[in-house]
């Protein structure tokens, strides 16, 4: 464990070399956030009784937290390890005697100090400007965001598995970004999807992603609904933490250890 | 250097010949992409069903008049895609690995070569019309109240979006030139375009003049559409337009002279 830890702090230390990146990165990220914001605003603006324009802002900024913290937001971790593969740096990784898949994750959370830091902020900012109205939500909040964590790690493994089959799989990562943005509930919080299309997107693990941790934070009351977000969850965390490690050992096999 | 309108679409042609061949190399790559920006439509389509289906107007627009203003701004992606961002890229590229060296020294217009160096037509053209026809499909165009004289406006207004928009991309590019990096600081000036799914209306007071003026990010797309469906004085927003452009081409001129003079090469 030690080992993983000194792992985190040399990409933490070496994160904190470049403070220009981090600044742009936060800029990036409020420019970002401002226009999000600008379109609910112009929503409300038109449409004054379908939701409070704090509790819409509190919802994403909590969201965007939650994807922050978890590491899930574009699959980047699944797109270094795609970078490793096709240049063969992997291998490098693959002839020492570690986990290379906790190796590989200590390496990239530490990396992203700046990330977690602006989304504890923009997560307390959330909580601020709209309270948890059940003290209970704020003791299950922390499980989801766990299982969050667990599922996003897990589909990023899948992600990066895909650099194995095929060099040129950067758009990959794409198609997951997209599809992730909507049926998470990133841009649209899926209680405003119509019914059909939130039945079928609240059985796929992409709500795990943001919606299920937000909607369980800001919800009222703590009811069979909540049991239910948190139960799908721990479900997808474990398929997806399960099948993506059986996936990756299957993978390496097919390595062919470009720069060996 | 004196350089004919003939020698520039000579090197045109050479640039577009060499992209081509550049894009067709990665078979896997080429299929993905167009999976990629097809999802990206589909679920931006889904976006904007989901959206009405709790309103019946966003800024004024209506659902259709929103589909419509999704056709024209991946019009403008694609556009940009295929001469803008991707040159720029190149260029802090070339200036941080001395590669300009070798383009300073032929006997070319420097400037218009590291504008137009990668045209990238065939991929882009692959990608896009098979999106652009799809959402043009879910348009109802009898709904689409407009004329030929502000659909000939919008696209000229369309055309000086993308031109001020390249040069302000351009410009936040030129700190290379000084500092020796500039990817983080023309990311940001990408992410300030990023305001794709606001039409110009819900653009107000001073936002919306920065966003015009000192940002051209509302001129290509916005601007046009609201011309082309009659919510926008035709002639106020040409003329604006066309302002905008002209004092963004002079700057990115200025900016390139400046920049030069202090380019000192990677290789020497």
């Amino acid at each position: 464990m030690k080992f993983y830890l000194d792992i985190f702090k040399f990409s933490f230390l070496e994160e904190f070399a470049y403070p220009v990146e981090i600044l742009a990165f936060t800029i990036r990220k409020l420019i970002n956030l401002g226009f999000l914001i600008l379109f609910w605003f112009v929503i409300s603006s038109s449409n004054p009784k379908l939701f409070t324009f704090e509790h819409i802002v509190a919802y994403f900024l909590v969201s965007e937290a939650i994807q922050d913290l978890t590491f899930t937001t574009g699959g980047r971790f699944g797109r270094d390890i795609q970078k490793m593969i096709k240049s063969g740096t992997l291998s490098n990784y693959l002839v020492k005697p570690v986990n290379i898949l906790r190796f590989l994750y200590a390496s990239f959370i530490g990396g992203r100090t700046s990330v977690t830091i602006y989304a504890v902020i923009t997560l307390f900012l959330g909580i601020f400007l709209y309270p948890p109205k059940e003290p209970m939500t704020l003791l299950l909040f922390p499980i989801s965001l766990l299982f969050t964590a667990i599922a996003g790690a897990g589909i990023n493994i899948f992600l990066g598995i895909v650099g194995f089959y095929s060099p040129e799989a950067g758009s990959i990562k794409n198609v997951y970004e997209h599809v992730s943005k909507i049926l998470s509930g990133a841009l649209v919080p899926l209680s405003y999807f119509p019914a059909v299309i939130k039945n079928i997107a609240t059985f796929t693990p992409f709500p795990v992603l943001s919606y299920f941790p937000t909607s369980i934070l800001q919800e009222g009351q703590v009811n069979h609904d909540t049991f239910l977000k948190l139960g799908l969850s721990a479900f997808w965390a474990v398929v997806l933490l399960v099948t993506s490690n059986i996936a990756w050992k299957r993978a390496l096999r097919n390595y062919d250890g470009v720069g060996i | 250097m004196f350089v004919t309108l003939k020698d520039r679409v000579n090197l045109l042609q050479t640039n577009a010949v060499n992209s081509y061949r550049v894009q067709t190399a990665y078979f896997f790559e080429n299929w993905a992409s167009l999976a990629s920006t097809t999802f990206y439509v589909l679920t931006m389509l889904l976006f904007i069903k989901i959206i009405y289906s709790n309103v019946n107007s966003f800024a004024g627009y209506t659902e259709n008049e929103m589909f419509f203003f999704i056709l024209f701004g991946q019009l403008n992606f694609y556009t940009d895609w295929i001469w803008n961002t991707n040159n720029i890229l190149s260029m802090i590229d070339s200036v941080r690995s001395g590669e300009l060296d070798l383009i300073l020294s032929k006997p070319l217009p420097s400037l218009f070569f590291v504008t137009f160096r990668d045209i990238s037509l065939v991929n882009r053209v692959k990608d896009g019309i098979p999106n652009l026809l799809l959402i043009a499909l879910i348009i109802n165009w009898r709904d689409i109240h407009t004329s030929l004289g502000l659909v000939l406006i919008g696209l000229i207004i369309f055309i000086c979006g993308q031109l001020s928009w390249h040069c302000f991309r351009f410009l936040f590019a030129l700190p290379v030139f000084f500092i020796g990096q500039s990817s983080q600081i023309f990311q940001i000036s990408g992410t300030l375009g990023a305001t794709n799914d606001i039409p110009l209306e819900g653009f107000t007071g001073s936002l919306r003049t920065v966003f015009i003026s000192i940002i051209p990010a509302l001129i290509a797309a916005q601007m046009s559409v609201s011309v082309i469906l009659g919510k926008s004085d035709p002639i106020q927003s040409l003329i604006i337009s066309v302002l905008v452009t002209t004092i963004f081409l002079i700057l990115k001129q200025v900016g390139w002279i400046i920049a030069l003079k202090n380019y000192s090469s990677a290789s020497s």
